[in-house]
């Protein structure tokens, strides 16, 4: 008996060659918590300029609401897009099928209900109080043994490649994978106070868990927030562009330059603390270093494109990606500046710093991710984008907001700087708490309203994506129930025996 | 830091510049695979659906990465970074504080130690002075007091002649420098529920409203003239010396606006007053400020009401 499947698609399509289903669950559900996670900070920046907002319940205050942001995106939306983009490069890359069985498909529910369960937990108060590791022992130690699982998987599919070169694509999620578990186990060494209860401990202390800590968090912003997207954009961009990838060798050194010297910068996250002098030092030399894998990965991915400008120009989702990569440059090369000592006196605990990683989620992080979802999605369903139009305008909406986010927090946090270290002629600080801080409402108006315009984007693509999807099911249907009727008429024929 | 430690980290920074460079130059030196005819050529590998181009690497980049660890290793020496090493500038983040303090000093102190040699008042009326008076205000009294003259339940108006611990000048400053406790007791427990009522109206009458049961206002003198008066003096003029408010006139400094606009919400209050007692702190200042930024302060607040 033919399967209908194999009937509707032939023998060699993409659908039966790789496994896509997996693929297509991480796929919806980083759009599913991608746009939870904006719908949040919408909200939190709300409540940045109308306080009342949190309504006195204890789930809607700031300090709730904010690391639910945070956790959404990081480990709901580019979490996510992670295991999506990885599982179905290393299977076009290496010409092969994902390894594992049901493994794949347990990564995919096991991580939704680690994020399921730490937003809850969460937004009850059970935090570690630790950035980007809020998550509290039961669940930390749940998501170590998901996260080995899927490296596992995604080793094994490496593993089962004919080429025996690996893609560099596949090097940077590969660091990502091994980078995120090695710090995320060292942050998360903790202590429950009881086998029963949510609360633990971290065993170190001071100055020690400080360095830990930014350790930690210095390393989600590499592995997984740079180092995965670059894997995307070594994949996705040369792909979208239907070009060659410039420089083969350029690739291996801005990997190698990227893991050699970011590990060491995560000292300039705490400039002018009491970390002893010699840490600080040493992750400004090395931030200044980062330059390096920086121009690397934006002359690699630019120069793809030389000889196809014109395609930037005609294609949106192209133009995602080469944006976002113009946007890498620029946010690290803030970052380079602001881990200058003398730069970082004045950013320091301002909201520079949140326009700072605002440009790079947005940036860098979401411009990429919506350029390759847009390339995923026809692709794993077998069809065509709905509208390339609202793709167009999806992308001058997030740009403009990008901008006017940016411009907004960081002019504002370099103007709350100067005035917190004012002082007046008898050497006195010439503006209170207050005075440095109440000004900053209409920054956080303009920056609410870019907020507000970079997820209408996300609307409009979510809709423009589920109707793409939604009318691809539909034709497959209908392709499936005509065969299934040829199939059937045939069966019929041959018991009446016809010639 | 141990000397296996300090060792240790400048083996681990050294021993990464060196095998990044390494691999660098590997990769830099790799077979080129480039044909005569082309100049670039597809890299030996393929990838499924991928292809790449094996450009060399921009000379621009090399330069970079040449000037960039050259920058690192001058610094390395220059600082301290490689363990215990101190670096040949020997800068320490500790040095360079007290530097900043030093010089800070050197500036203002002399400049701002005039100041003592003027009395309050005429600090008072000097425009410059109480701008850099409010500047200190602002900073280390404002989280209370909020901005000079704006009203805030629990906490004395400054805007206004109504004095609980005094307001001539050095009074003001005495405030500032050592702080004050105000204490008063809770009387429920000694005057019962009704006790408390009595005095309350009694004590309505006094600011001269009509209290809710003028009956009770005879019971209530009595209770006040045993129990009350001691600090807030017969008929309640009030003492300076114990901060213990002045009971005749309008300003009520622990009943909120919203409450004092009713006759029936302010005597609420005077009962929960009563009743409860308070505990009022002002922190001492001695310790934090110098004595000329106090003198400063002292002469803003009293040019807030004079």
């Amino acid at each position: 008996m033919v399967s209908t499947e194999a009937l509707a698609y032939g023998a060699t399509s993409p659908r039966n060659r790789y496994d896509y289903a997996v693929v297509r669950q991480f796929t919806v559900m980083s759009l599913v918590f991608g746009l939870l996670g904006m719908v949040v900070g919408v909200y939190l920046a709300g409540e940045l300029i109308w306080p009342d907002l949190g309504f006195d319940l204890p789930w809607l205050t700031f300090g709730r609401l904010r690391p639910v942001h945070t956790t959404l995106m990081v480990f709901g939306f580019c979490g996510n897009l992670l295991f999506a983009a990885s599982y179905y490069v290393a299977q076009r890359t290496c010409q092969t099928r994902l390894v594992g069985g049901m493994f794949p498909a347990s990564v995919f529910w096991g991580w939704q209900i680690i994020l399921v369960l730490g937003l809850v937990s969460e937004s009850l108060g059970e935090t570690q109080a630790r950035k980007y590791a809020e998550f509290e022992w039961p669940i930390a130690l749940f998501l170590v043994l998901v996260w080995l699982v899927s490296l596992w998987v995604y080793v094994a599919t490496l593993r089962r490649r004919k080429a025996t070169p690996l893609y560099v694509a596949n090097w940077f999620f590969l660091a990502c994978f091994v980078g995120m578990a090695l710090s995320y186990v060292l942050e998360n060494l903790l202590l429950p106070v009881d086998w029963f209860g949510m609360k633990s401990y971290s065993p170190f202390s001071g100055v020690q868990s400080a360095m830990i800590q930014w350790w930690y968090g210095h390393n989600v912003i590499t592995f997984l927030m740079n180092m995965a997207f670059l894997g995307m954009m070594y994949y996705f961009l040369p792909k979208q562009a239907g070009r060659p990838l410039y420089s083969y060798r350029l690739s291996v050194l801005h990997f190698w330059s990227l893991v050699f010297l970011s590990v060491w910068a995560a000292p300039n996250h705490l400039n002018w603390t009491a970390l002893p002098d010699w840490t600080v030092t040493l992750g400004v030399t090395f931030s200044v270093m980062l330059l390096l894998p920086s121009l690397a990965g934006v002359v690699n991915g630019l120069m793809t494109l030389s000889g196809g400008w014109v395609q930037v120009r005609t294609d949106p989702v192209l133009r995602f990606m080469a944006v976002a990569l113009v946007f890498y440059g620029w946010a690290t090369l803030e970052g380079v500046n602001m881990s200058l000592q003398t730069f970082n006196a004045l950013t320091h605990y301002t909201d520079w710093t949140i326009g700072h990683a605002h440009l790079a989620t947005l940036g860098w992080v979401s411009m990429m991710s919506f350029g390759v979802v847009y390339h995923l999605v026809p692709r794993l369903w077998d069809t065509k984008l709905y509208s390339v139009r609202l793709v167009e305008i999806h992308f001058w909406i997030a740009l403009f907001a990008i901008v006017l986010h940016t411009a907004a927090l960081e002019v504002g946090g370099i103007l709350q700087g100067v005035r917190l270290r004012a002082l007046d002629e008898y050497g006195n600080l010439a503006y209170s708490f207050m005075e440095t801080d109440a000004f900053l409402t209409v920054p956080y108006g303009l920056r609410g309203v870019g907020g507000l315009l970079f997820l209408s984007g996300v609307l409009i693509m979510v809709y423009n994506l589920a109707v793409t999807i939604v009318r691809a099911q539909r034709k497959r249907a209908a392709i499936d129930a005509r065969i299934a009727a040829k199939l059937a008429v045939k069966g019929l024929r041959a018991r009446e025996g016809a010639p | 830091m141990s000397d296996f430690l300090s060792l240790w980290i400048g083996v681990c920074v050294l021993g990464s510049l060196f095998v990044c460079h390494v691999l660098i130059e590997w990769v830099l030196h790799r077979p080129d695979e480039r044909h005569e005819a082309h100049k670039v050529q597809y890299s030996h590998q393929s990838w499924g659906d991928v292809r790449s181009y094996d450009h060399p690497v921009p000379r621009s980049w090399l330069y970079l990465l040449y000037a960039c660890t050259l920058f690192a290793l001058i610094y390395f020496s220059l600082y301290p970074a490689l363990g215990t090493f101190p670096g040949v500038l020997r800068w320490t983040s500790q040095q360079q504080y007290k530097d900043e303090v030093g010089e800070y000093n050197l500036v203002y102190t002399e400049r701002f130690n005039r100041y003592l040699a003027r009395s309050i008042t005429e600090i008072a009326s000097d425009p410059v002075a109480r701008t850099t008076g409010q500047h200190l205000f602002m900073s280390y009294c404002s989280n209370c007091h909020q901005g000079a003259g704006e009203d805030r339940t629990h906490y004395p108006k400054l805007t206004d002649r109504d004095w609980l611990w005094g307001g001539h000048p050095e009074q003001i400053e005495a405030t500032i420098l050592h702080g004050r406790t105000g204490i008063m007791p809770a009387w429920g427990s000694v005057l019962g529920e009704k006790g408390v009522e009595e005095t309350a109206s009694y004590v309505m009458t006094l600011a001269g409203y009509k209290p809710a049961n003028p009956e009770e206002v005879a019971a209530g003198k009595e209770h006040f003239a045993a129990y009350c008066a001691f600090c807030h003096s017969a008929g309640g003029r009030g003492d300076p010396r114990q901060g213990a408010p002045r009971l005749t006139d309008k300003t009520w400094m622990h009943i909120s606006s919203k409450d004092a606009l009713s006759e029936a919400g302010l005597e609420a209050g005077v009962r929960a007053a009563i009743a409860d007692g308070f505990v009022n702190l002002m922190p001492p200042h001695w310790n934090t400020l110098d004595r000329a930024q106090i003198h400063v302060l002292a002469g803003y607040v009293y040019s807030l009401s004079n």
